[in-house]
């Protein structure tokens, strides 16, 4: 809460926390139901449910990781744009077409990125 | 290239990557345009935290990047500098004065054969007086060994710095660079998207000042990084949502044409070197 309320963590990724959260915290609260929910589902063994919610963690890291690539990518290409438009602004040159200063590898050759708005 | 371009001299680039190098840029770069007085030199700072780029004598372009990018970031922004303004070849040239200006020439004549599209300098290929640590000569071999089981290709220098590549190379670097272990992974990427790889010994200098990327004590945690990286690299496409013109089958259908950048409107005079450049030069 503090992270949000301080501006440290955005709206979309407090979600994805809460959501990813609101499962454990309802373990923690009732240990049982674990049991409960191998019962229901017929699985011998309650420690495959864990490894489900594991397996579910896992998932959810996958995808932060995900945005975090796609978002290193994003601040190198916009590091290697303005080197370039700084060094031809020194240097007196012309200002390059916009068309020229889109990120190469995701000019429209590349599937929309990922992170939903 | 353009039926117009086939009658002019090539344009070349050369590209020096720097961080923290300020004790061997300034040299560096007065031998550069001795020695290729119809080259460019555009020197990249990756972010350096000394004044490397103040070290970098007058009518040099300089790029100097807000922050540290790492070895492949900074060597795109070099290739993507090329690319927007249109050279014909570019050679990477390492700024802590261990490649030689003098057999940069030696690079781009096997590419002006057409015997290649991507040449590296090998310390290793043929008789060396290049000396290495152990920890260095193990790395080499095992890196040598493993892109020859991946691509068949016998690269005897596969982390060497010194390479020079023609406009399909430019581009294709443009589109996509490896930013975590670039020499090794592009050779592997390059094959895989039918470029022809060639190698060619060169003669290289120890290093003078400054510190080296690859650290000495992390020679074998670096192996096994970089053999993880190129495994990664199999499953990849051989350039990300790339075809690249002309090559070979092995890369068709990926995806969509390299964009040509120097095609853009020629009245905004974009795709001509910067001022600093050409002043360089004359």
């Amino acid at each position: 809460m503090r992270r949000l309320s301080r501006y440290r963590l955005k709206e979309r990724y407090t979600l994805v926390f809460v959501f990813i959260g609101t499962p454990f915290l309802a373990l923690a609260l009732w240990p049982d139901a674990i049991g409960r929910l191998a019962d229901m589902l017929d699985i011998q063994y309650h420690t495959f449910i864990i490894l489900c919610v594991v397996a579910f963690f896992l998932l959810a890291i996958l995808e932060l990781l995900t945005i975090v690539s796609i978002q290193d990518r994003k601040i190198a290409n916009l590091a290697q744009i303005v080197g370039i438009l700084m060094s031809h602004q020194n240097n007196g040159g012309p200002q390059p077409p916009r068309e020229a200063l889109r990120d190469p590898a995701h000019a429209g050759t590349t599937p929309p990125l990922r992170i939903k708005k | 290239m353009r039926a117009a371009d086939q009658d002019r001299p090539p344009r070349c680039l050369v590209i020096v990557p720097v961080y923290n190098e300020r004790d061997s840029i300034g040299r560096l770069v007065r031998h550069l345009h001795r020695a290729l007085p119809d080259y460019d030199v555009v020197v990249i700072d990756d972010g350096s935290t000394d004044d490397t780029a103040r070290q970098v004598p007058p009518g040099t372009a300089v790029v100097r990047l807000p922050f540290n990018l790492g070895i492949g970031g900074a060597m795109q922004t070099g290739y993507r500098y090329a690319a927007l303004h249109g050279y014909d070849i570019a050679v990477q040239c390492d700024g802590d004065g261990q490649h030689r200006p003098s057999e940069v020439l030696r690079l781009v004549k096997l590419l002006q054969d057409g015997q290649a599209d991507l040449v590296i300098g090998s310390r290793f290929l043929g008789t060396t007086t290049y000396r290495q640590t152990f920890v260095r000569k193990c790395g080499a071999w095992v890196l040598r060994l493993i892109i020859r089981m991946l691509t068949g290709l016998d690269i005897t220098d596969c982390t060497s710095g010194f390479r020079a590549g023609n406009r399909r190379v430019i581009e294709a670097f443009a589109h996509w660079y490896p930013e975590d272990y670039p020499e090794p992974e592009i050779i592997l990427l390059l094959q895989r998207a039918g470029f022809k790889i060639a190698e060619l010994p060169v003669r290289m200098r120890q290093r003078k000042a400054g510190s080296s990327s690859i650290s000495l004590l992390s020679g074998l945690f670096y192996i096994i990084k970089v053999t993880t990286c190129l495994l990664l690299d199999l499953v990849r496409q051989p350039w990300p949502a790339a075809k690249i013109e002309g090559a070979s089958s092995s890369s068709e259908g990926v995806g969509v044409k390299v964009r040509d950048v120097s095609q853009t409107d020629p009245a905004d005079d974009w795709s001509q070197p910067a001022a600093a450049g050409r002043a360089a030069t004359q």
